[in-house]
């Protein structure tokens, strides 16, 4: 436990700081000036707190993903979300739809339902097969993954200039928000299935050890299995729906996490919240500051630290998942 | 004539809890049907050795005991479908030790024997100091105490058994199920396995079931054997019933029966001049 204050105190320090960096550094104090107030109040902070949740989100969802399928591969990805809620985006995009309200974009209201169909898709693919097989539902993400992925292709291909330039742009993961509206409606979500998950961490143990063992000791793998599929998909594509698919958060951040926690998922799991959060806070005041005006997308800088980090978390300690 | 304490001894043993109860039991995988009506009744405190061919059905009919896998028919656990059981409740009656070749999970011994106590932990306090204590006399009890921080992947075969042992008595089931429990160990190790299992067997008075195709440690070690062929069992009795004749029948190989010099218990060995 003591190695998740550490994560905590880490967190506070970045939300004191991360939202002082930029052009011009503000600090708390200049909040007398109305324009930097702005700038504060409803760029940095927002960003800095959206990126909290997004990240944290997808930690929690990478470890989940990546106990119930016992693979150290497993993304909150894996089972085709992020295609599915591109691709609606990428519709929203091409059609030129408009949304009907101002406070969400036609984009987010098209690639949650997108995630959503998906994720009906891949479970209903899987439970055709008879029962929920880890395997089953495995290959029915990837095969999703690939299909909407082709439809995003050809979305773009058809598409003109300016809208293959937004496109990309969402794809690649964008935290720029302004105001509360976007954390609002990310929040409840966000809350609800990091409970959850934490809640279930003594089974996402048991799951390591495989279904028939954890079942053989008392835990009905079969409900559980259903609702974190359910669970992490809700979390996952409220998340994604705003921020855009941001990848390797979900990846390297448990794993991170496990070197340094053990793989214990009480410990884990609020270890993931709070490293994620700072993860993404910190990648993205990265993409925010780096070749100010223009900004990298944040999926760049994570991919950019991240490998190379987790690399050299890798050879620093012998680690089997 | 009976004289009294036979009498007695008869209402005894008629009074004997049935552990596990199975008739007609069948069971399908994968479009294979694999377990074609097994018959097969363990009273409570008894040690069974359940022996066959690779491809027998036995590791299939220890899963449907343990409520693994779907099956038809019945298998009651004292008097009780195993399919009316939570997996909670019938986690605590009955224990299972997998096939193990090869295990790497990220716990230490002690934790993975801990975890065995699944279903004694309520959500919101996690595992209890009596949880504990439970797992730590389990580990006393197979003599790994000193390895309990040890990591699960770091351990020998003989080691891995033990634990998995320990698993089955830290989660405080009256039967234990291990599946080839001696499949991957040298005779030194088998030696210290069944001596134990005699021991534990013995001060818990559990019922165990081994399934193992090494008919030796089998007849060795366990007072009532099954010996299954072909998704049915053939042959239900004690060491001394399996003959040659009837282990050729279940394995389909000439068998040679000779007697253990020390235990004077039967041996079957192979018979290499048999077509």
């Amino acid at each position: 436990m003591k190695k998740v204050f550490i994560f905590i105190l880490v967190f506070f320090a970045a939300l004191a700081i991360l939202p002082c960096i930029g052009r011009p550094i503000i600090w708390w104090n200049a909040v007398a000036n109305p324009d930097l107030k702005e700038t504060l109040l409803y760029f940095r902070i927002p960003r800095v707190i959206f990126a909290f949740i997004v990240g944290a989100a997808l930690a929690v969802a990478g470890a989940a993903f990546q106990a119930l399928f016992r693979n150290p591969l497993a993304t909150p990805y894996t089972l085709g979300i992020s295609s599915g809620a591109g691709f609606g985006a990428v519709l929203a995009i091409y059609l030129g739809i408009v949304s009907p309200v101002s406070w969400l974009p036609a984009t987010s209201i098209f690639s949650f339902l997108g995630a959503i169909a998906t994720v009906g898709l891949v479970y209903g693919f899987t439970r055709i097969r008879g029962g929920l097989n880890i395997t089953t539902l495995l290959l029915a993400g990837v095969a999703t993954n690939f299909f909407f992925s082709a439809l995003v292709l050809l979305l773009q291909y058809l598409s003109d200039y300016t809208q293959t330039h937004r496109m990309l742009f969402w794809l690649m993961g964008n935290l720029d928000v302004y105001g509360y509206h976007e954390i609002l409606i990310a929040l409840f979500p966000a809350i609800v299935g990091i409970i959850f998950i934490w809640s279930i961490a003594l089974e996402l143990d048991m799951l390591v050890l495989g279904e028939e063992l954890a079942s053989a000791r008392g835990v009905s793998t079969k409900v559980l299995k259903i609702a974190i599929f359910l669970f992490v998909s809700l979390l996952v594509g409220a998340v994604v729906s705003i921020s855009g698919p941001i990848g390797f958060v979900g990846l390297i951040v448990p794993h991170t996490v496990r070197l340094i926690t053990g793989s214990r998922h009480s410990i884990t799991i609020p270890a993931c919240i709070f490293f994620g959060a700072t993860f993404l806070a910190c990648a993205d005041t990265v993409a925010r500051v780096i070749i100010y005006p223009a900004q990298i997308p944040v999926g760049v800088i994570t991919a950019l630290l991240g490998g190379p980090f987790f690399l050299w978390l890798l050879l620093r300690k012998e680690y089997h998942f | 004539m009976l004289g009294k304490e036979d009498k007695q001894c008869i209402i005894f043993s008629t009074m004997q809890n049935i552990a596990i109860e199975s008739k007609n039991l069948a069971c399908t995988l994968g479009g294979t049907e694999i377990l074609k009506g097994v018959d097969l009744t363990i009273y409570d405190g008894e040690f069974w050795g359940i022996i066959g061919p690779n491809g027998a059905g036995k590791s299939t009919l220890a899963k449907c005991v343990c409520g693994l896998i779907p099956y038809s028919g019945d298998i009651k656990i004292y008097g009780k479908p195993v399919a009316s059981y939570t997996r909670k409740e019938l986690a605590k009656i009955v224990s299972y030790a997998p096939q193990a070749y090869f295990y790497y999970f990220p716990y230490t011994v002690f934790e993975f024997v801990l975890m065995a106590r699944y279903p004694y932990v309520s959500r919101f306090t996690g595992f209890s100091s009596e949880d504990k204590e439970s797992a730590k006399s389990a580990l006393f009890s197979v003599g790994l105490e000193e390895l309990k921080d040890r990591s699960i992947g770091t351990l020998s075969g003989g080691e891995l058994q033990k634990v998995f042992l320990a698993s089955a008595l830290a989660q405080g089931s009256k039967i234990a199920i291990l599946d080839e429990p001696t499949a991957f160990l040298d005779p030194k190790n088998q030696k210290d396995l069944l001596d134990l299992l005699l021991k534990l067997q013995g001060v818990t008075n559990r019922t165990f079931v081994i399934v193992s195709h090494d008919v030796n440690f089998v007849m060795q070690s366990t007072r009532k054997i099954a010996g299954m062929q072909d998704g049915r069992i053939d042959f239900i009795g004690s060491p001394e019933g399996l003959t040659p004749e009837v282990l050729k029948k279940i394995y389909g190989t000439e068998f040679v029966s000779v007697t253990h010099p020390t235990t004077k218990k039967p041996i079957a060995l192979i018979n290499p001049e048999s077509r």
